[in-house]
């Protein structure tokens, strides 16, 4: 299934989806969700420093 | 910490262990030694008949699900669904394979063994498919942890799922529940019998989130398996898998009762296992019918869905056995004439029928018998005419008002679904998909649908059709969890894809690949729905009794009150509708659940006065709610927003 030649719409295409990865990663409801995960993180650690599990 | 864990260790034998006591940890060894007991007896057979390993060890994942449901299947027609009968079938059908199947041809298993682990040594696979394999192992660990730590919380294993498997445990049987839930009567019961194998052994819900997680991973190497088949390199096959594997809605469904993830990771073993097997002469035929066969009966069996995709398999087959024959090596002769090719037809699709039949039909039986409808609750018409009445697609698919998919067209919701815009990574209604699906997953259908036209290979074709038909039949498929059979071809058309790529696209895409899985593993790093506090609650101050669905279950004045009420007498309830039923038997299900379905006051007077319940459960508002008010035996304990509890005066 290889070949050894890049096709001609590969770069274009990847380049195409580079861009709509990023807006798809960008919009405020996929930022808030690993704003979330961190805000989570932080609690964790918090909660295990302040008192032990 | 590490304190409180050595002082945690000394006190097992009579405390116990992160709040299980030292009978359950026992308990729990058991269950994993006998689950992989039965895998490796079968992994061992399979190797021993000259499977490749890969092959040898998805055909044993299918097989043991398949020994699984059938063992707990006849037990439960018999009566006789006892954890001493699960456990004494299952060692008794182990040993007899082993003894047939694994010890004559323990030679070919060395050889086997041996030729593997010299293949594996000379494996090399670049640092970021590692990385992929590392992350999937975090992910898992992270599943293991909500599933070992946290009660069982999903709103279709509270409402139904549980409830089934509780129902057989406590009746020793899979006889029609008599319940007011039409899903708890009639939804199919094979992924329920699946929980039920890792309730049964313990006495406790500890692991029922777990069950589908090992078929999930097997769903995953099968994957693989089937872009190593249409020829992608390994690094690039586990990038395809990867499509698969950290799609949120299917890594999450690892945990929980939606048995959605691990309906589809079948299907694929069912595929993968079909494209892996050669038939040759009637003999062979029935061996390849026999894995895709039981693929098509749990699949089936499991939920209404799995019927397209257990046809899917048929068909499947039926193209492998059609296929021409080539002749041995060195010889030039015509392939089989078509007589013989037919007589194989027709031998594998029996095999292929029967099996199907005997692991799916069951539930579908049942419904016919019971409701007078196969399809129960849902009514199936034809060209307009009503076959079997019951409820509209549209009524049992209705939307909550207010849902964000009001007045989108299809395509709108196909869109917002797949783009993740309609909810959170989490979300089992609307979301899900996650970027990997759209932004690789999709692009990967597309190449290898052109590549394949292009070449007219019929395989892809075959499969990527096929998929799109089932896709294309599926109420309501904008959903990206009834959807998730198009992973297949997604995943697949991106491994090759990916091998396509040079230079820097080439990198580009595989960095991105790898950030989207960093991304989905970080933003679903938090259990949903339970806060650290609750959390801190069940891992270090809660035992695996009081981890139970009742905690978490809403409203909590309702279900704790029970739970507290039950701890030291258990007791039995009977319930109206709207109610979920699982927290009422509490987390080793001590309490007993008495299903009544009265149609008119005194029929429901009759019946509670008969039963044995102490308590009652009703929705405010609801019939039954209405009716015990007015019984002179019940008077109203508790109540909050939506339910009420009754006591036995």
């Amino acid at each position: 299934m290889s070949h050894a030649h890049p096709e001609r719409w590969a770069a274009p295409a990847a380049l195409a989806m580079t861009g709509l990865l990023a807006l798809y990663v960008l919009t405020p409801d996929h930022l808030a969700s690993l704003l979330r995960t961190y805000g989570w993180l932080r609690q964790v650690a918090l909660l295990i420093l302040a008192r032990g599990v | 910490m590490i304190d409180r864990l050595s002082a945690q260790l000394l006190a097992l034998p009579t405390a116990g262990f992160l709040g299980t006591d030292a009978s359950t940890w026992v308990r729990l060894g058991w269950l994993l030694a006998l689950s992989a007991l039965i895998w490796m007896v079968y992994a061992l057979w399979r190797l021993g008949r000259g499977d490749a390993p890969l092959t040898a060890c998805v055909a044993a994942a299918v097989l043991s699900t398949a020994h699984i449901i059938a063992t707990q299947l006849v037990l439960g027609w018999l009566g006789l669904l006892t954890p001493l009968a699960i456990a004494l079938a299952s060692v008794g059908l182990a040993a007899v394979t082993l003894a047939l199947g694994v010890l004559p041809r323990r030679a070919s298993i060395h050889a086997a063994l041996r030729k593997a682990r010299l293949r594996a040594r000379g494996v090399t696979l670049p640092p970021w498919a590692w990385l992929i394999i590392f992350l999937y192992a975090a992910i898992v660990l992270r599943n293991v942890f909500y599933g070992w730590f946290l009660p069982p919380y999903d709103r279709d294993g509270l409402a139904y799922h549980l409830p089934i498997m509780a129902s057989m445990v406590q009746a020793h049987s899979v006889a029609p529940i008599p319940s007011l839930s039409v899903w708890v009567r009639s939804y199919p019961i094979n992924g329920e019998l699946m929980q039920l194998w890792t309730f049964a052994p313990l006495g406790l819900d500890k692991l029922v989130d777990l069950a589908f997680l090992p078929g999930v991973i097997f769903g995953a190497l099968a994957l693989y398996g089937i872009a190593r088949h249409f020829e992608a390199s390994r690094a690039a096959s586990i990038a395809g898998a990867a499509v698969f594997a950290f799609t949120p809605t299917v890594f999450l469904r690892q945990v929980g009762s939606y048995n959605d993830a691990w309906l589809v990771s079948l299907f694929i073993m069912g595929v993968y296992l079909i494209l892996k097997s050669a038939p040759h002469g009637t003999a062979s035929a029935v061996e390849l019918a026999i894995p895709s066969g039981l693929c098509a009966g749990i699949v089936a069996g499991t939920k209404y869905s799995g019927l397209a995709l257990a046809a899917l398999l048929g068909a499947l087959l039926v193209f492998r056995l059609l296929e021409k024959e080539p002749p041995p090596a060195g010889e030039v002769r015509d392939a089989a004439p078509r007589a013989t090719r037919l007589k194989r037809v027709a031998a594998g699709l029996a095999v292929f029928t029967i099996l199907g039949v005997f692991l799916g039909a069951y539930a579908y039986a049942r419904n016919w018998i019971v409701e007078g409808n196969p399809m129960a609750p849902a009514q199936i018409a034809l060209g307009g005419q009503v076959i079997w009445p019951g409820l509209e697609m549209e009524k049992i698919l209705a939307l909550d008002s207010g849902s964000p998919v009001e007045g989108l067209a299809w395509p709108a919701r196909i869109g917002a679904a797949w783009l993740d815009r309609l909810a959170s990574l989490y979300d089992y209604n609307f979301g899900g998909s996650g970027p990997l699906w759209v932004f690789l997953g999709v692009p990967g259908l597309v190449y290898w649908a052109v590549i394949s036209a292009r070449r007219r290979d019929k395989w892809p074709l075959l499969i990527i059709v096929g998929v799109l038909l089932v896709f294309a039949a599926t109420p309501d498929n904008w959903r990206p969890r009834f959807a998730v059979a198009l992973l297949l071809p997604m995943a697949v058309g991106c491994a090759l894809l990916l091998d396509r790529l040079r230079n820097w696209p080439s990198v580009l895409v595989r960095a991105e690949l790898v950030l989207m899985i960093g991304y989905v593993a970080v933003a679903t790093l938090p259990p949903p729905e339970v806060s650290v506090e609750q959390l801190r609650e069940f891992v270090a101050r809660s035992d695996d009794r009081s981890r139970s669905a009742a905690r978490v279950a809403q409203p909590d004045e309702v279900y704790t009150w029970i739970e507290r009420e039950t701890d030291a007498r258990p007791t039995t309830i009977a319930y109206g509708r709207r109610v979920d039923i699982y927290p009422l038997f509490g987390a080793d299900l001590r309490n007993t659940v008495v299903h009544l379905h009265a149609p008119d006051e005194l029929s429901w007077h009759t019946a509670l006065e008969a039963s044995p319940a102490q308590l009652v459960v009703t929705s405010l508002g609801s019939k039954e709610d209405d009716w015990t008010r007015t019984s002179l035996e019940f008077v109203e304990v508790v109540r909050a927003e939506p339910l009420a509890v009754f006591a036995r005066r």
